[in-house]
């Protein structure tokens, strides 16, 4: 359901995801991310191809958004209109750094 | 003891077999179960040899030739073979060969009604007797081959010849007999005082009882190999069934039902198999699956006992969970100033989501909708958790933003699981239809004002409870005119998805509240549901289901 792409280089990584980030698939996308985000200064997830997201999904950024607010910088891209509407609702597009 | 293979143990069966076929057939062929051929051997009416050998062979004939040699003390030219025409040579040159042996008498057969003695002379043969002048008479040329006839034929011949050396009778006698039957002869060189071949003696036999003898040989060989093989496959069936045969019908009635038996926890069926080979060996992995298969089946066992002891207390905390939601309605019976109806469907045994309404005091009415990030027993615990906070804080303001702040801090205080919960809170004053609210990150509520129809209220936001500590929560006012109703849900509503992967989607709650905007609370939540369960069918419930419905109903009606 979900298809994560992830690569990083001079502390600066991307994460792409593709498909949908729901309650099971949220568990696979945490683990990913565990180890990934160390020595990051920069991360940058593209969410072009994701077509949703739940509250699940939303926990595992809010942890991302954290961990990264002590390392440097986190934002979001190229969100569809029903992520983004998701983002709205939850309140995530205050806090995000979404472009 | 040593392993033996299965196919090492039948190879060395069959060799046994071969063995025992092979020393059968030398032991049938070492019986002179063969004809017995009998050789007598007279000189001027004197006999010298009265021999008798089981097979007449090239060697057999060199060895009676030699001894007659030494009998007679005859002395006999080679004659040249040369001068034989070339035409007789290129016919019967097999012959020739072989006849040689019988020193210089040739004699030929190119089949069985051609015979001819022919008697070296000089440079050229003298054909002393022919077949053909032999089947002039009343005998059958293909019978010429007894002795008797031979010997008169012969004699016949000689006599008819005009040549006086010829004038002799054949005196150097070789017979053959067959079991004690005389089949044929060979007559030797008959030599004048000059040592001139005069005339020749004779080889015959008679081929079809040779070939008879043959056969009867081969049939007895045969019948040997026939009775050996027989008694043979016996034997190895035997074995077979013994070996094999018996021990993997054990084996199978052993597997039988022995799932079944371990699990009643009866004796299995011992297996006595002492085959020595990869039989034993498959019977010894079976014991040893067997035993794994019941320490297997006692884990399972104690598995299944504690699954359903998980599932009691999983159906016991379900009952909890519901208990901590009201579930009587309508819920304050004695206030006739609003409707209140609720429901909660969750995807597991506990949820995530909650509703709560309270009454602060004879005034105020706090009404909640919450979702937590999640499903199942953590988003429950943390459900509990929020809804007990919420309900204490309650107490002490009347702004849903500061009580939604103070949740916030104390859920942030200790959130190393980064759980968030969406929370939409407000505080109705029940005399002036005035409803504070604050929603933090919640989805949006539906109002529906007295004449119109159900509309989503696009109302202000904040972040998630939980996320961050420092979020920022604001309040809003609406003042409710009587008739007003609002609709809250979680998104488990408008995220129900069908077998296909749809979504139900927001517009469609609208649409189901919108069939009859004037129906009671109850109603309302029910024609959502139904639209819903209609749209989702069979597929499996994905998220929380959770509504409430609130009808403000003025505070002058009574």
């Amino acid at each position: 359901m979900l298809d994560i792409v992830k690569r990083s280089e001079n502390g600066i990584g991307v994460i792409e995801l593709s498909g949908e980030l729901d309650t099971t698939s949220s568990v696979n996308f945490q683990k990913e991310i565990e180890g990934f985000l160390d020595n990051l200064t920069d991360l940058t997830i593209d969410m072009k191809n994701l077509e949703y997201i739940t509250s699940a999904g939303l926990r595992v950024l809010l942890l991302i958004d954290q961990t990264m607010e002590d390392q440097g910088s986190f934002k979001v891209i190229n969100v569809n209109e029903d992520v983004m509407d998701v983002f709205e609702v939850s309140g995530f597009s205050e806090v995000l750094d979404i472009q | 003891m040593k392993k033996k293979s299965l196919v090492k143990k039948y190879f060395y069966r069959l060799l046994l077999l071969g063995i025992a076929l092979l020393f059968g057939i030398t032991i049938i062929s070492s019986l002179q179960i063969y004809d017995k051929f009998q050789l007598t051997f007279r000189h001027e009416g004197e006999t010298y040899i009265d021999m008798i050998e089981s097979q007449i062979n090239k060697d057999t004939l060199i060895s009676i030739i030699n001894k007659k040699d030494e009998l007679s003390k005859i002395k006999i030219d080679s004659v040249d073979a040369g001068s034989i025409s070339d035409n007789i040579k290129h016919e019967y040159e097999e012959w020739v060969k072989i006849d040689n042996f019988i020193y210089n008498t040739f004699f030929f057969y190119d089949d069985f009604t051609r015979f001819q003695i022919l008697i070296p002379d000089g440079d050229h043969f003298i054909s002393v007797w022919h077949a053909s002048r032999y089947a002039e008479g009343d005998r059958n040329p293909m019978s010429l081959v007894t002795l008797n006839r031979l010997e008169h034929s012969l004699i016949t011949a000689l006599s008819n010849t005009n040549d006086d050396r010829l004038n002799y009778l054949p005196d150097n006698l070789l017979v053959f007999r067959k079991n004690g039957k005389t089949i044929g002869t060979i007559i030797e060189p008959i030599l004048d005082d000059n040592n001139n071949v005069i005339a020749i003696e004779e080889l015959d036999l008679d081929i079809s009882q040779i070939t008879y003898s043959i056969l009867q040989i081969a049939i007895l060989i045969a019948f040997f190999i026939i009775f050996t093989l027989a008694f043979s496959l016996n034997v190895f069936f035997y074995y077979t069934k013994r070996e094999i045969m018996r021990p993997i019908l054990q084996l199978n009635n052993a597997a039988k039902n022995v799932v079944d038996k371990l699990k009643r926890n009866e004796d299995t069926q011992k297996l006595n198999i002492h085959t020595n080979d990869e039989i034993e060996s498959l019977s010894h992995s079976f014991e040893s699956m067997e035993e794994n298969l019941r320490k297997y089946i006692i884990e399972n066992n104690a598995i299944t006992v504690e699954r359903e002891h998980i599932k009691a207390e999983l159906n016991l905390a379900t009952g909890i969970q519901a208990d901590m939601l009201i579930k009587d309605f309508p819920p304050f019976p004695d206030r006739t100033e609003f409707d209140i109806y609720a429901s909660m469907n969750t995807a597991k045994e506990v949820g995530g989501d909650f509703y709560d309404f309270f009454l602060i005091n004879d005034n105020q009415l706090a009404i909640v909708i919450a979702d937590v990030s999640g499903k199942g027993f953590p988003a429950a615990l943390f459900m509990m958790r929020t809804m007990l906070m919420i309900e204490s804080l309650a107490t002490n303001s009347d702004s849903p933003a500061v009580i939604l702040d103070n949740l916030n801090k104390l859920i942030c205080k200790n959130n190393d699981s980064k759980m968030f919960v969406t929370v939409w809170l407000g505080i109705l004053d029940i005399n002036t239809g005035i409803l504070r609210a604050s929603n933090a990150g919640h989805e949006f509520p539906i109002i529906r004002e007295p004449g119109k129809s159900f509309e989503l209220y696009k109302d202000k936001h904040s972040f998630v409870i939980g996320g961050k500590k420092k979020t920022k929560f604001k309040d809003y006012e609406l003042i409710l005119q009587p008739g007003t109703k609002l609709f809250l849900y979680t998104d488990g509503v408008p995220e129900a998805k069908n077998a296909q992967g749809e979504r139900f989607n927001i517009e469609p709650t609208i649409d189901a509240l919108n069939k009859n905007p004037d129906s009671s609370v109850k109603e309302a939540i029910d024609n959502v549901t139904k639209s819903v369960s209609d749209f989702v069918l069979d597929a499996e419930q994905f998220d929380d289901l959770t509504m409430l419905c609130f009808e403000y109903k003025g505070n002058n009606i009574n």
